[in-house]
């Protein structure tokens, strides 16, 4: 029992440091406000080395076989922390200028904390109740961080919508989760596995085909993936842009570390069945599509990320659809891409809302001229996002669509190209505004303030965005050593 | 080997825009000198690379072979032979002219410069890769400098013009990825290394569609007749040195994938899909050349006689023998310099009447006779007349067509020889109505011909008259690549 305490002293370290700055932030007060966010950062690094100092010697199951260290755990834990550093590096700055989100810091970084331990926990759950459970540790503080600019209307109904859809999302999925506890009368995932292969369960089972169906429409919601995504254009417009660089992050990773893991470990044999295979590629196909065509005719920035966002996880969905080994590391290296590329564009766009006080993306107006080294960078993370190179997010599709023509889904694969095209129309529109049109408002505003810190962040994220490209072989190295297998 | 001559001559314009980026901006003015020395440095290094390259082989030379993701057989891979060596020199040529004639460029110099270098490095890559991704890593560089360059310093209607470029060329591209996937996987090699995916031999029905999927990317980019109507809007509305370029090396880059991944790795689905290509090339021939008789604006009128011309490299390379690819990659290098050549002008004259208007202008041989001589010089290599460069090209292209014997490549040499005297009559009365006749006096004083402008055009003067007499060098080194790529 000591050792498998060893095992989460990672989650604790940072459940700790959260409660510690809500407290501090209730009894100090005001004064705190200044120090929360360099606390959290070092008790982000914390929890980093533990995972370094006590998980790499000892990977193995534990409490159970319900929570499970190996190299896709650490990756994805590793890999929320990063984002989890940078989201509270910015949310710093984000705060300060906004007296209704500023009224609470300890318990606004404390919801951030939350999710973070979820995500991370949800990487490493070995069985149906701890990934039910850490989805949730992930979606609870959301729900309320969505609602968090409690007196702007649309933050109120970003958040509502996303809580009614969301708890339905849920319900499905932890019905689905039930249906598949009773057909093969376990809820650990390698057991469940070894139920369906031994049952050959996969092929007539309706019962568990429906089971797992129905998981994959919860994960599918949390995700985004069309048709689940009618909650993501409102929910990123209307939340702080913070949360929504939140949302479009550590809770997309989340929903993907779980998706990945129920998937490989859990229906192990799934490339096997018609049905599931089926499934996955209309939610890719719809994700592609919509999420592209929709993107075109978007005014607003926030609401142009969100159908973007759909379209990647459709993108990412081609390679699940391939259930390969080689495919799942395409995976990391495509979550790799987004996340960088989505943390730099978000911060962008937030210096630009705060400096012009717009998100229409008619606000980067003149950004070239007024800003020309986060234009530049801005340029390289929304063509990285196109997917050409030398940019990172030209790998992550190079890798997706070599896993699936791989196998045989050239079909699809040409779907996404041609999508991707569609998709340059609308990036290309930012960049447009950018450089091409004059900005319109007052002088003042003009040349937006760019505290340190996000220029960190920003040459951070272009910096690796290029460095994927140039490089590529440490990071293929990284996702290959996470790949997890069924048994 | 010394040093690594090629991975030196792709990457130092990279420095350079490094250099400009950093560049201070009290000081912007001067940016040129510094494009100017980067772009004279890479020039130098072809030219050195081109005297100590040895036509006499055909294979491949000073190649660089380093892993570059190992798990997936992805190299950094370079080379050079007898067709690429050509297209690298007129790379870095048509770059420092590009310089030249933007010399007195005012807005926003740094970044103009650091452009056309990124672009360089991009065209450069093209050239020299070797492996499939690398290839389309390079490929793909070229767009964003192009899209910037027309949407920035290009002239009126330069928005459209920028994005539909890009998404046009886009939309070729991505398929051929595809398409470079499925030979990755369906060649049983799972390599990227174009050398060796000579050797696949996949199945006839397979390597048709996989042609068909790098047809569309490398199709775009010549232009071929129904996929050219980006290359219009993006000529004229570019600024001078973007045209150059554009013109002269980035739809090379469409015939060069032809002849460098097309050929040698899917010989059957070539051979079966040549006819259509003849067919297509020789339709761009003369609508081309039509198209041309009606433009009123001057630039747009070069711009129309590009895909009048490129039709000749693909009727060539569609012929697959030996003689008339030859043809087609002289007229690749040829076109490059011609048009190259002609777009310069037409900047030069733009520069002083500010109008591209052909019904402006007139009488040009009494106020800028030098300039009007150059401009009637190129019009004449242009409609390859012999003992200029633009003649042997086309001259080889059609020769070697017509010996394939069959009914077929006669007519569709007789069909590309009216073209030719449609190419002809546009010239010509082109030369007639901006040349000759009465000047108009709305245009003002007209500035004679800078020292600066005649360095521009100078050297491509030396090379159309060189190659027009004594072509018979550059024939020996792009014969001996062209024999190994047709396997024969």
């Amino acid at each position: 029992m000591t050792i498998d305490i060893m095992a989460i002293i990672p989650e604790i370290v940072l459940v700790c440091f959260g409660f510690l700055v809500l407290m501090l932030s209730v009894f100090i007060g005001k004064p705190f406000d200044k120090a929360a966010a360099p606390l959290l950062v070092a008790g982000l690094i914390a929890s980093a080395a533990a995972i370094l100092i006590f998980n790499y010697s000892n990977t193995d199951s534990f409490f159970n076989m319900s929570f499970i260290v190996d190299g896709y755990s650490i990756f994805f834990r590793l890999f929320t922390i990063i984002t989890a550093i940078i989201i509270v590096a910015l949310a710093s700055y984000y705060i300060n200028g906004n007296m209704v989100m500023k009224r609470n810091t300890g318990e606004f970084y404390f919801l951030i904390i939350m999710i973070t331990t979820g995500t991370m926990l949800m990487s490493a759950a070995g069985d149906l109740i701890m990934l039910f459970i850490s989805l949730e540790l992930v979606s609870m503080p959301t729900y309320i961080l969505a609602g968090y600019a409690k007196t702007n209307e649309k933050s109120n109904e970003a958040s509502l919508k996303y809580f009614i859809l969301g708890v339905l999302a849920s319900a499905i999925l932890v019905y689905g989760f039930s249906l598949i506890y009773g057909a093969t009368g376990s809820i650990n995932l390698s057991g469940i596995s070894e139920a369906i292969n031994s049952g050959n369960m996969l092929s007539g089972n309706y019962l568990i085909i429906t089971g797992i169906i129905m998981a994959l429409i919860g994960f599918g919601f949390k995700i985004a993936l069309a048709p689940f995504h009618f909650w993501a254009p409102d929910t990123y417009e209307g939340a702080p842009t913070i949360i929504t660089t939140l949302i479009t992050t550590i809770a997309k990773l989340a929903a993907f570390a779980g998706l990945i893991r129920f998937l490989y470990v859990g229906v192990s044999g799934f490339g096997n069945s018609l049905w599931i295979v089926l499934f996955i590629v209309v939610l890719s196909l719809l994700s592609m599509i919509l999420g592209n065509l929709m993107a075109l005719p978007q005014k607003n920035f926030k609401r142009l990320m969100a159908y973007s966002s759909v379209a990647h996880g459709g993108y990412i969905m081609i390679a699940l659809a391939s259930a390969t080994a080689g495919a799942q590391w395409a995976v990391f290296i495509y979550l790799m891409a987004y996340i960088l590329m989505n943390l730099g564009a978000f911060a962008v766009a937030m210096l630009v809302e705060r400096g012009r006080d717009s998100e229409e993306i008619a606000a980067f107006a003149g950004l070239g001229q007024s800003n020309p080294f986060i234009s530049i960078c801005m340029i390289i993370f929304l063509v990285s996002m196109v997917g050409l190179p030398p940019f990172a997010g030209f790998l992550g599709k190079l890798f997706v669509f070599k896993a699936g023509i791989e196998n045989n889904f050239t079909w699809l694969v040409i779907i996404a190209v041609l999508t991707s095209v569609i998709s340059l129309y609308y990036y290309a529109n930012v960049i447009r505004h950018m450089y091409f049109s004059k900005y319109e408002g007052d002088k003042s505003s003009a040349k937006v303030k760019t505290p340190a810190v996000y220029l960190i962040v920003i040459g951070f994220c272009a910096l690796a965005t290029i460095l994927m490209v140039i490089i590529p072989f440490v990071f293929v190295d990284i996702s290959q050593g996470a790949v997890v297998a069924g048994f | 080997m010394g040093f690594n001559i090629l991975t030196l001559i792709t990457f130092i314009p990279i420095a350079g825009a490094i250099v400009l980026a950093v560049y201070p901006k009290r000081v912007e003015k001067s940016a040129k000198y510094i494009a100017l020395t980067f772009s004279l440095i890479v020039l130098g290094l072809a030219a050195y690379l081109w005297m100590i390259f040895d036509p006499s082989v055909g294979g491949m030379q000073f190649v660089e072979k380093y892993q570059w993701i190992s798990n997936v057989n992805i190299y950094y891979h370079l080379g050079v032979d007898g067709i690429s060596m050509p297209m690298v020199f007129l790379t870095t040529l048509l770059t420092v002219l590009g310089v030249l004639v933007s010399w007195n460029i005012d807005n926003k110099p740094k970044a103009f410069f650091a452009l056309l270098l990124l672009l360089e490095v991009g065209m450069l890559g093209v050239f020299l890769s070797l492996d499939f991704i690398l290839f389309y890593v390079f490929w793909e560089l070229v767009l964003l400098p192009m899209y910037f360059l027309i949407g920035i310093w290009g002239s009126a209607n330069r928005l459209y013009a920028a994005i539909k470029f890009f998404i046009y060329t886009l939309l070729g591209s991505v398929l051929m990825l595809v398409g470079i996937l499925m030979i990755y996987f369906n060649s049983g090699l799972q390599t990227f290394n174009m050398l060796e995916l000579a050797n696949a031999g996949m199945g006839t029905n397979l390597q048709n569609w996989i042609f068909f999927l790098l047809f569309m990317g490398f199709a775009i980019k010549v232009p071929m007749f129904p996929f050219h109507t980006w290359l219009p809007d993006a000529h004229t509305e570019a600024p001078t040195a973007g045209s150059v370029i554009l013109a002269g090396v980035l739809l090379k880059m469409g015939s060069y994938g032809f002849i460098r991944i097309s050929m040698p790795i899917l010989p059957e689905a070539t051979k079966a899909w040549a006819p259509a290509i003849a067919v297509l090339a020789v339709i761009g021939i003369i609508y081309g050349a039509l198209a041309c008789l009606i433009q009123k604006d001057l630039k747009r009128l070069i711009a129309f006689s590009s895909v009048s011309h490129m039709g000749f490299v693909m009727l060539g390379i569609a012929s697959l023998t030996p003689t008339a690819v030859n043809g087609a990659v002289l007229q690749m290098f040829n076109h490059g310099c011609i048009t190259g050549m002609l777009f310069l002008i037409v900047g030069m004259v733009y520069d002083r009447t500010h109008t591209r208007e052909i019904a402006a202008m007139g009488g040009f041989a009494n106020k800028i006779p030098l300039l009007s001589g150059i401009l009637a010089f190129t019009a004449f290599a242009s409609l390859g007349l012999p003992g200029l460069s633009g003649f042997w090209g086309e001259f080889l292209v059609l020769f070697g067509t017509y010996n394939q014997g069959t009914l077929f490549s006669k007519v569709m040499v007789y069909l590309a020889v009216i073209g030719i005297v449609l190419g002809a009559a546009y010239l010509l009365w082109m030369l007639q109505r901006v040349i000759f006749g009465n000047y108009n006096n709305n245009l003002g004083e007209l500035k004679r011909i800078t020292w600066i402008e005649m360095v521009t055009l100078a050297p491509l003067i030396i090379i159309i008259i060189f190659v027009g007499v004594y072509p018979t060098p550059l024939i020996d080194m792009i014969n001996n690549s062209v024999v190994l790529i047709l396997g024969m």
